[in-house]
Formats: C-alpha cells, structure tokens, sequence
C-alpha cells in the first residue's frame, strides 16, 4: 500500500562517516543521496493529525480532509496515535517534523505537551494548525473552532422550546462537571434560556458521568418522581443516549421533550423511533475539509484575518471569530431525516 | 564472602556469563544496518547523523528502563510495573511541584518514589518468596491505580524552562539531545556494575542457580532487593525525563511501555530465564527495535501495525536466544 510518490520528502544533506555505525553505513547513506532526487514528491504533504485513529469520529474528519486534498492538489497524510496517548502524539509530531512535511493539520490531546514540538515545526517553516482541540497560542497559526458554544446552547434551546414550550419545569443531564467543553454548554443553555425564555426553569443538574447505564438510572428516578418534568436537556452524546432509553423505559416517547448534544450512531436508533426528535453536533467531515483548505491558504501565505474570512470550498467562506481563530459555522442539527447521511 | 563449597563459583571462575557471542552482537548490528538502509532508500535522509540523532529522543526512557530490565531478567526475574511506576513517579513528581514544593526537591521525592516502588517489588520477590510476574503484576495495577487516583486523572503541565530543557532541548550545533548523554552515561555506568564488580557476578549466579548462590554464602535476598530498587531508580530517571519532554505529568504516561522495553532486552540476547545477557546486546536490542518502530511510523505505517512488529519480536528474539544457545560454543 506504499506509494512512494506521497512519502513525505525531506532534504537530502550529505552524510558524513559516522564512527558508531562504520564504514557501511556511511557508504549506503552516499549512495542514496543519489537515488533522492528521484523520490521527491510532487506537490505538498499535509500532516493530518487526529487524537486518535480508529474512532469514527475521526475517521470521518479524515474523509473530509482526504477530500479536500483531492480537491486541492495536496497529500493528506493521516495518522496518529492508537489511543488516547500524550506520548504517542508527540512523538508522531516530532517524526513529521524530521521528514519535513509542509504544514501539521491537529486536533491535539493536550493543549501544552504538544506546544514543545508545533513550535519546533514552526521554526523549520512548517505551516501548523488545530482544529477542534487547541494547543497553546503560540504554537500555531490558526484554531479551527467547530461551532461556538453561545450557537451550540441555542440550538439545543430553541429544539426544546418547539418540543416542550417555553415554560415549565426542565432538568438537565450532564456527563461531567468539570470539563471545559460541557461547563461551557451548560453556560450557554443556561444564559439562551435567561434572555429568551426565562418561563423555563431548571430544576437541577444530574451527573452521568458519561456511563449510559448510570445515566439511565439517575433520569428514571428523576422522572419517576417528578413527573411535572417537560423535558431533559443533555450536554454529552452519552447523557443524550442514556435520558433516552430512560424515556423510552417509562414509556413516555413523546411526553418528555429531549434536546441536547448528540452523537449519530449512538442516537440513529433514538431518532429514529421518534423518542430524540433532533439533536444537535457538527459536522466531522466538515471540520476535517475546512482544517484542510485552511492548511492550503497558509501555505500559499494567503491566509489573513484582515479579510475577515477563509474561502473553504463547499462550505463557503469561513468568518475569522478572532485573529487566530476561525469558525466552522452553524452547528449541524440530525433529524429523522438526514440521520442516515451521518456515520460516526 | 569465601565459599563454603567447591563449584561453579569459586572466585575465580566466575558464573559462566554468556555475553551475547560476538555472532549474536553481528546479527544484530547488521539487522540495525539493514532497516536503516531500506528507510534511507524510502526516505532520502533517513540516515543522516542529524535524523538519527533526533530519532533518538523517543527511545531515551525506553533505553534507561531496559538497562535495568537487563538486570531483572538476568537475576530470573521480571518486572511488568516499570511503566505504571514510571507514571506514578511523574504524577507525584507534578502535584508535589503543584502544591508549591520546590521543583528539585518535588524531582527527589519523585526518586524516592521510583526507589520505593522497585524495593516494594523486591521485598516481596526475595522476602516474601513470591514470582515477580505475580508481583509486578500486581504492582502494575496498583501503581498505575495509585498515579490514576493521586492525580484525579488530571494533568500537571506548568514546569518551568530549565526543567523542560532536559527533555527538549539540544547541544553541539543543535544535533544531540540533551538526554541522549544520560543514557550513554547510565549504560557505560551498568555496564561497569555487571561485567566489572561482584555484584554483577551474584546477578548472573542468582539467575542461573539460586540454590547454588545460595549455598556459596551470597545473600539471595539481598541481592534481588538491590536489583529491583536500581530498576525503580531508572524508573525515576526515565519519569523525570519524559515529565520534561512532554512538559506534562499525567497518569496514563508510557502505557504498555513494559512490553517493548522487554521486547528489546530479549532481541539483545539476554535469557528470559535468567542467568545470560548482558548491557551492550541491550543497547543493539533498543537501537534495531526503536529505528524499526521509527522508521515504520516515518514511512507512513499506522501505529497499531508498530505494535504487531514489537510483539512480533519479542517471538522472534526468544526464539533467536534458543537458536544461538544451541550453536557450538
């Protein structure tokens, strides 16, 4: 599955003798000093880096990123560590910038570990950027925001006041209470609700800690005992998957309004049945193919929030939200009709 | 210290050492030859001093670690907790800095912590008399639990500039990694300690016949106990280390890291029942396996294939260890 013409290129230096390796080693090095210039690939090689490989999620970004490679003339290398490892991303990192690849495309796993090593690329001119998780300021160019947590929150309350009303008694389902990213949900709900429907009161926030059994427990008690709830208002795929199959246990589908944050493939069967009538996220594929035209516009040194936007093919023109960070767009709400469009 | 008995461990016929023959260190030096010329070939520059150099920065800890695993296994032993210690140290080395002890006084503590934990291990293999697998094992779970519950799964990342310097940084011409003298530092030190003094004989005769050690008047027990506490110190030098490559401490570090630091003293010939091996087969073990694990990734092979090729070789290093004893000698 090698093609040689995508392998990352790097600059050929002359190698001189080294004593550990011998006389044998110094002699292969020359002789492929020759056979280099053949090996130098056309076009530039983009590093697209994502927290890990295997999950769907990000494979779905990949095909977003693979198809605005095509798009753009440009190598998308996809690769990144097994699981969630610090170590592993770094040294996947430290080995791009060895082979010399023109930019690094990355969702990083930890916003400080991986600055060490995007600013080491920076310094060799290699074009970096993140997208979805971000790294300390410095140590790239350009974030990629998926979709702003104020857009998110509106979203989520808008679905719930078409599914329930604006007034009533709500409870909210979260899978952590220290997470950055849900805080700030949570936040953004909660202020939506403040400034457009302050009849909606919140009664309070269960924790599921992100264990669909344990959420399923804690939403049927809940609303076993009180049963003038509206609606549930989740903030993580699995509190959305697990308020669910509370909901359809009671045998209250239609009753119980459920908007929140939700995940395709673990939602799909939910949507389907009726019980989550939308939910809202983003989409992978776009984040992945936005990453990667913004990748394109550094490297041609076009990239510039003076303009106030990016142009991203089909998605159109990006809107630079700060000076070092662009926003993806509207949130993407799943419905019973486009579900089956989505795959991670 | 005189022996009671006339045997194998006369003084002056030390245990029999078999250091990896010179066919073995030739195998492995042409193997090492061999994946860095086709990764040359792949990619032009693969084999530069620069490259190379560099590449080196992702196996430092994972060279310290197998330096000691050399010891452990030699002596018959094993020890599976080297990575979940290796995180432990990290994360008490971080929070201790984290709640405001000084930053070299939270890097000692972590040393006693690396110390601590490799005794614990040895206390419970020589004075207890149980099997290391079972041991380390258990101390595997129990460190890698303790770092988990210590740190709350949070991450430590604040360090200051001259402490991420040691793993970040380079000298001479911006060539060689900071760390990369501390390894060979550490392996000529061992080196001296197993080939050079009685202490590294009782490691060789404990491994290959304990009831004999013990009946020549060696202190069984005390000699494991020293194994396990020097492969606890390593530990602490690859944990601050890596803390400062990666400027954070976190629980998870250096997950599943035992098997390739085993994987590597077991490709450098060392027996995996004990009483063979030695420091330079270990050396060339790190080298073919972390070029080969580099080069791999560099071309564009997906990690999870890097871990087939370590389990891959751990088969084919025992397997090459029965082949070489069988040789005449």
């Amino acid at each position: 599955m090698l093609n040689f013409n995508e392998l990352p290129t790097r600059l050929c230096r002359p190698t001189r003798r080294q004593t550990l390796r011998g006389i044998g080693a110094g002699l292969l090095a020359s002789a492929s000093t020759l056979l280099s210039h053949s090996a130098l690939a056309e076009g530039s090689t983009v590093a697209f880096v994502p927290k890990f490989t295997s999950d769907p999620y990000f494979v779905s970004a990949n095909h977003g990123a693979q198809e605005a490679g095509k798009a753009l003339g440009l190598t998308v290398h996809y690769n990144g560590p097994v699981d969630a490892d610090v170590a592993g991303q770094v040294d996947i990192v430290d080995r791009l910038v060895r082979s010399g690849v023109s930019a690094i495309s990355i969702c990083a796993l930890d916003p400080t570990a991986l600055a060490p090593s995007l600013l080491r690329a920076r310094r060799k001119g290699i074009k970096v950027n993140t997208w979805d998780a971000d790294v300390t300021p410095n140590a790239r160019e350009v974030f990629l925001n998926q979709a702003s947590y104020s857009a998110i929150g509106n979203a989520i309350v808008d679905i719930m006041a078409k599914g329930a009303g604006t007034s009533g008694d709500f409870v909210m389902v979260t899978g952590s209470l220290t997470a950055s990213n849900m805080l700030a949900w949570m936040k953004a709900i909660k202020d939506t609700i403040a400034a457009k429907y302050p009849g909606m009161v919140i009664k309070t926030t269960l924790l599921g800690e992100q264990d669909i059994q344990k959420g399923t427990d804690i939403t049927l008690n809940y609303l076993r005992s009180h049963p003038e709830t509206k609606g549930v208002f989740t903030v993580d795929g699995v509190a959305e998957v697990s308020v669910a199959e509370a909901v359809k246990q009671l045998g209250l589908s239609g009753k119980i309004t459920i908007a929140g944050i939700g995940v395709p493939n673990s939602i799909r069967p939910y949507i389907k049945s009726g019980i989550v009538k939308e939910a809202v996220l983003w989409s992978p594929v776009d984040i992945g193919y936005a990453a990667i035209y913004i990748t394109k516009a550094q490297l041609d040194g076009t990239l510039d929030p003076a303009k106030g936007s990016v142009a991203a093919g089909r998605l159109g023109n990006l809107k630079f939200t700060a000076k070092d960070e662009i926003l993806l767009g509207p949130p993407l709400i799943f419905t019973q009709a486009n579900i089956e469009n989505y795959h991670f | 210290m005189s022996p009671t008995i006339v045997g194998p461990l006369t003084p002056t016929e030390a245990p029999r050492r078999r250091r990896p023959s010179l066919t073995r260190t030739m195998v492995l030096f042409l193997l090492l030859l061999a994946e860095l010329t086709v990764f040359n070939l792949l990619l032009p520059g693969y084999m530069s001093p620069g490259s190379l150099l560099d590449t080196s920065r992702t196996f430092v800890e994972t060279g310290i670690l197998a330096l000691g695993m050399t010891f452990v296994i030699i002596s018959g032993g094993i020890d599976l907790s080297v990575a979940s210690l290796l995180a432990l140290v990290s994360v008490v080395m971080g929070l201790s800095f984290q709640a405001g002890l000084p930053l070299p006084a939270a890097m000692l503590l972590g040393l006693a912590t690396g110390i601590g934990g490799g005794l614990l291990n040895g206390a419970a293999v020589a004075y207890l008399g149980l099997h290391p697998f079972v041991v380390t094992l258990a101390t595997m779970a129990i460190y890698r639990g303790a770092a988990y519950a210590i740190s709350n799964a949070a991450a430590v990342s604040d360090f200051p500039p001259w402490f991420t310097t040691i793993g970040q940084s380079y000298f001479i011409n911006g060539l060689v990694p900071t760390q990369l003298p501390i390894l060979l530092v550490a392996a000529i030190a061992l080196w001296l300690l197993l080939s050079r003094t009685s202490f590294g004989r009782r490691v060789y005769s404990v491994g290959a016949n304990e009831l004999a050690t013990r009946f020549s008047g060696v202190s069984v027990e005390r000699t494991k106990l020293a194994i396990y506490g020097l492969m606890g110190g390593l530990v602490a030098v690859a944990a601050i280390i890596q803390t400062a490559r990666l400027s954070t401490a976190r629980a998870n570090a250096s997950m599943g890291l035992e098997l390739p630091v085993i994987a590597m003293v077991v490709l450098g010939g060392t027996r995996i029942t004990g009483g063979a091996g030695g420091i330079l087969g270990t050396l060339l073990g790190v080298l073919v396996l972390a070029y080969l694990q580099d080069g791999l990734a560099s071309v564009g092979v997906r990690n999870d294939w890097g871990l087939v090729v370590v389990g891959a070789f751990l088969i084919l290093g025992v397997l090459a260890n029965e082949l070489f004893r069988k040789s005449p000698r």
